[in-house]
């Protein structure tokens, strides 16, 4: 550290001011201080759960007290990873093979117009759980696409197929035989993806 | 270990390494600055004390994840000022304090009247009310301008220095300092030469 040197000054009020740096206790009071400091010290890591001392250790990595949140690259890597291995662990993340390309597949639907036939596979209704529904759908190997259309608060999955298979459907929701009314051209603004669903969670 | 021959990157290594009493040193070292610091943005000397054990504990509990980007000093200045500001504004919410509550100053009259030998003005002033009102001042500046004034003028740290533990600019630095002067000069005319 390079300190000025105490030169006087013009304005004597500012000169004044530069004596205040003598203001300091004595040696001693510095020693009893970081004695005072161990003592405290050691009281902290008495009364503290270890949890506690745990985060702040943790906590103390991350934060840079001079400089608020700044975490080294190091931390930040490490960080990211444990978040994903405790999001994969809780199952916040899951990925199913009927979510993916949802979107763009119902867009060839729709411009294309070919050959698909879109069927009304089941609604939502007591009993009737729809995630698991669709999961069923979602094995079967003829159906091409499946949307989870909702709306007024009633939950509908719709399956297409290219062969218009609909033997596939029957018997799925509530041991009945499902509506198979085909349904009129659709629009983007009407259909929701699956894979705009929430995620599953399962703990 | 002798840690008084290691220079500041060392002796933060050390406590780095988990030797504690290398942090020691480094106490020993700086503590009579930052000492100042607070004192002069509290003008109280048992907040001083208080704020002094919270700034080291906090030094000592994040020093692992000091990566040396900057001097240890302007590292350690950066959480005392910090704690201090924090400390300030907490006590600003709450009842006001009265000034006259304020600490008088630390060092005795014959020190202050030896070092203040040549200031003529100073020498026909009752030195102690000059205390006082000099710890008055300070008080009624901004936190912001107190601080460069503390650092500045009383612990003689250049400006670029100074802009660099406030994650200021220079120019801001000369800024903050012109007009912390002048509102010195207000407040304590009645000490100026006429």
């Amino acid at each position: 550290m390079t300190a000025k040197k105490l030169a006087p000054d013009e304005d004597p009020i500012l000169n004044f001011l530069r004596l205040k740096r003598h203001e300091t206790p004595t040696a001693d009071y510095f020693e009893r201080f970081i004695e005072e400091f161990h003592r405290r010290r050691s009281l902290e890591l008495i009364r503290r759960p270890i949890w506690k001392l745990a985060v702040d250790r943790i906590l103390s990595r991350l934060i840079d007290p001079a400089r608020g949140f700044a975490p080294s690259r190091r931390a930040t890597v490490g960080a990211a990873l444990a978040l994903a291995l405790v999001a994969i662990g809780f199952g916040a993340v899951t990925i199913k093979p009927w979510q993916t390309g949802a979107r763009e597949r119902l867009t060839t639907l729709l411009r294309g117009g070919e050959a698909q036939s879109e069927q009304l596979a089941f609604s939502e209704r007591p009993g009737v759980d729809v995630l698991s529904q669709i999961n069923k759908l979602s094995l079967d190997p003829n159906l091409d696409q499946i949307f989870l259309e909702e709306s007024l608060g009633e939950r509908k999955v719709r399956a297409s197929t290219g062969a218009a298979s609909i033997s596939t459907l029957r018997g799925i929701g509530n041991g009945t035989a499902p509506r198979h009314a085909l349904s009129a051209p659709r629009y983007v603004i009407d259909v929701r993806p699956v894979s705009h669903d929430s995620p599953v969670l399962s703990f | 270990m002798d840690f008084e021959n290691l220079d500041d990157a060392g002796l933060v290594a050390r406590t780095q390494a988990g030797e504690p009493r290398a942090f020691d040193e480094l106490m020993r070292r700086f503590a009579p600055r930052i000492y100042g610091l607070v004192y002069n943005m509290t003008s109280n000397h048992e907040d001083t004390g208080d704020l002094l054990q919270e700034i080291f504990a906090k030094a000592y509990r994040s020093i692992g994840g000091f990566r040396g980007q900057s001097s240890f000093y302007t590292w350690l200045y950066t959480i005392a000022i910090n704690i201090t500001i924090n400390f300030l504004k907490k006590r600003n919410r709450q009842p006001k304090i009265s000034l006259n509550d304020l600490a008088p100053s630390a060092f005795k009259e014959d020190t202050l009247t030896e070092l203040s030998a040549g200031t003529d003005p100073v020498k026909e002033t009752d030195l102690a009310e000059l205390q006082v009102r000099l710890n008055e001042a300070m008080q009624k500046l901004s936190e912001e301008h107190r601080t460069v004034v503390t650092l500045f003028d009383i612990q003689g740290l250049p400006h670029k220095e100074i802009g660099k533990i406030l994650g200021i600019s220079e120019g801001t630095v000369r800024s903050r300092l012109h007009y912390a002067h002048k509102q010195l000069q207000i407040y304590l005319r009645e000490f100026r030469p006429n």
